[in-house]
């Protein structure tokens, strides 16, 4: 078994955890590991390894074949409808296909957190915009997804994700559509993040990027649908 | 005051265009009712609490001998206690009644004709028509009373079938709206449900989404309502211009309301619109309640 979690909160727990598509061989295969909070953890894997379907059993889109998948202290095969969606709003999730509303401007794409947590509409119009700036989208406010480059659209699913400071980020291939000057500046807002409370998991195949940068972080490795712990901080 | 912001796309004006043939017809049929009523209500005021008494002329007898019986029988009828008024309508206003149906005033001048006398029994008055009757016709043998009480019930019986009329027009209309904006919005559901389950990913309840549902549902209700209600009320104004040229003396004033009288009733129509509006918002709601599959 895998566990960082010796000395810390535990806000992500797999146990004996397989998944599989209908009559399909096994994604994943006896996945057992925890995630601490506050811990910044690197997902990778080759291309097809399982690591999007590792991060939806995290994100609640889908459930597991066998094994027990548990967020915040709740066991997701038990827990209540309204309670899933209680999870959800403390998550903050990058898709891999982005998964933007084609129909609403950049800044209703990323105002949809805040307003379904309730936040106030000044708020809203407040944040997002300072947001969009800082991720560079300052000029494409109204702009709606399908004029938008892959990497600008990229940056409005990052910014969505983060809008709301949620307490676990799951971020699956942020970097990919991005020039590396951008994929710096985008790691350096999840370290951000990291730094005041949010646990964050990055799911990429580049594992470059883990090798340049200089902080204290898990590395986790699917292959052939079972996961390999390959780092760990060194202090929890 | 009703703007509010909405993750779903605004998909066609199906709800809108059904509340607006809705309200159109249904202002139009109750502007008839309510017209036709006016009407049946003045008839019954102008009939209600009068008699008629119908001398039938004897054979032989010559126009003198006529109107001394006449005036026979109008001395008994001033005499009897229970009585306020006496009128007889004149051989002239008899001729006039007649002259549209036969068409030549001078079939009916040579007609010999029954005298009508209008009688108006006073009000909280004890005196029975019937007795009446049996005492006027013991001494004036070719005489009837009539009280009008047949031709009062059918009136009543009238206006009540308007009543329950309009009654069941409403209540079709609101049934109407509540099923129209349930396959609405459930086939929006079907159409917008990638974006539902998106929506569902980043956190947002049931309660979130059946409120933009709802939301949406209620201004389509609205603007369908005010719509129909605008579409209404010109041709309303034409029709009823068309009769008012078209319709002879004073028969036009029995078919209109007072203006006071007209903007109060019709004020139905716009509460009937907020009521449709507030109908098809929590039958979205409700349908999406319903309707809604879980994601995971």
């Amino acid at each position: 078994m895998l566990d960082m979690s010796q000395a810390s909160r535990i806000i992500v727990r797999f146990e004996s955890v397989s998944l599989q598509y209908g009559h399909e061989p096994e994604i994943l295969r006896n996945i057992t590991f925890s995630i601490a909070a506050g811990s910044f953890t690197f997902l990778t894997g080759r291309s097809g390894s399982g690591k999007s379907s590792l991060l939806s059993l995290m994100y609640l889109a889908q459930r597991p074949s066998r094994g027990l998948v548990s967020l915040f202290g709740q066991n997701i095969s038990f827990i209540e409808r309204q309670a899933l969606s209680a999870i959800r709003r403390r998550l903050g999730v990058v898709f891999q296909d982005f998964r933007l509303l084609d129909h609403l401007s950049t800044l209703d794409n990323v105002a949809i957190p805040l307003r379904i947590a309730g936040v106030r509409e000044e708020e809203v119009m407040k944040h997002v915009p300072e947001l969009l700036s800082w991720i560079g989208l300052a000029r494409f406010l109204h702009a709606k997804p399908s004029t938008l480059s892959c990497g600008q659209k990229q940056r409005m699913a990052i910014a969505r994700a983060v809008i709301s400071r949620p307490d676990l980020l799951l971020a699956d291939e942020p970097t990919g559509s991005v020039d590396s000057r951008v994929a710096r500046r985008i790691l350096h807002l999840f370290i951000e993040l990291n730094k005041i409370g949010t646990t964050v998991i990055i799911a990429t195949h580049n594992e470059h990027l883990i090798k340049e940068l200089n902080i204290s972080r898990v590395h986790l490795h699917l292959e052939g649908g079972r996961l390999l712990l390959l780092d760990t901080p060194k202090i929890f | 005051m009703f703007k509010r912001h909405s993750d779903l796309p605004s998909a066609g004006y199906l709800l809108l265009v059904i509340v607006t043939v809705v309200v159109f017809f249904s202002t139009l049929a109750t502007a008839s009712t309510l017209i036709l009523q006016g009407i049946i209500e003045r008839w019954y005021h102008n009939v209600s609490g009068t008699w008629t008494i119908q001398v039938i002329p004897v054979l032989g007898d010559s126009p003198a001998e006529t109107q001394r019986q006449m005036n026979s029988i109008m001395r008994f009828l001033e005499s009897t206690p229970g009585i306020s008024v006496v009128q007889p309508l004149s051989p002239q206003q008899i001729t006039q009644l007649l002259e549209p149906w036969l068409d030549s005033t001078e079939l009916v001048s040579n007609i010999s004709l029954p005298r009508l006398i209008e009688v108006v029994p006073q009000n909280g008055g004890l005196l029975d028509s019937e007795t009446i009757f049996v005492e006027l016709s013991e001494i004036f043998p070719n005489v009837s009373l009539d009280d009008h009480k047949a031709w009062l019930t059918n009136i009543a019986y009238i206006s009540c079938f308007l009543d329950l009329n309009l009654i069941a027009l409403f209540s079709i209309m609101f049934v109407l709206v509540i099923v129209a904006t349930f396959f609405v919005t459930k086939s929006k559901i079907l159409m917008y449900r990638s974006i539902i389950e998106i929506l569902y990913l980043l956190g947002a309840q049931d309660d979130y989404i059946a409120i933009q549902f709802a939301h949406a549902s209620l201004m389509q209700g609205l603007h369908g309502g005010l719509l129909g209600l605008s579409l209404a009320l010109p041709v309303l104004l034409l029709i009823t211009g068309w009769l008012a040229s078209h319709l002879e003396g004073d028969f036009w004033l029995t078919l209109t309301l007072q203006p006071a009288q007209m903007a109060m009733k019709l004020g139905i129509i716009p509460i009937g619109v907020a009521w449709l509006a507030w109908l098809a918002k929590v039958s979205a709601r409700l349908t999406v309640y319903k309707v809604i599959a879980r994601p995971i």
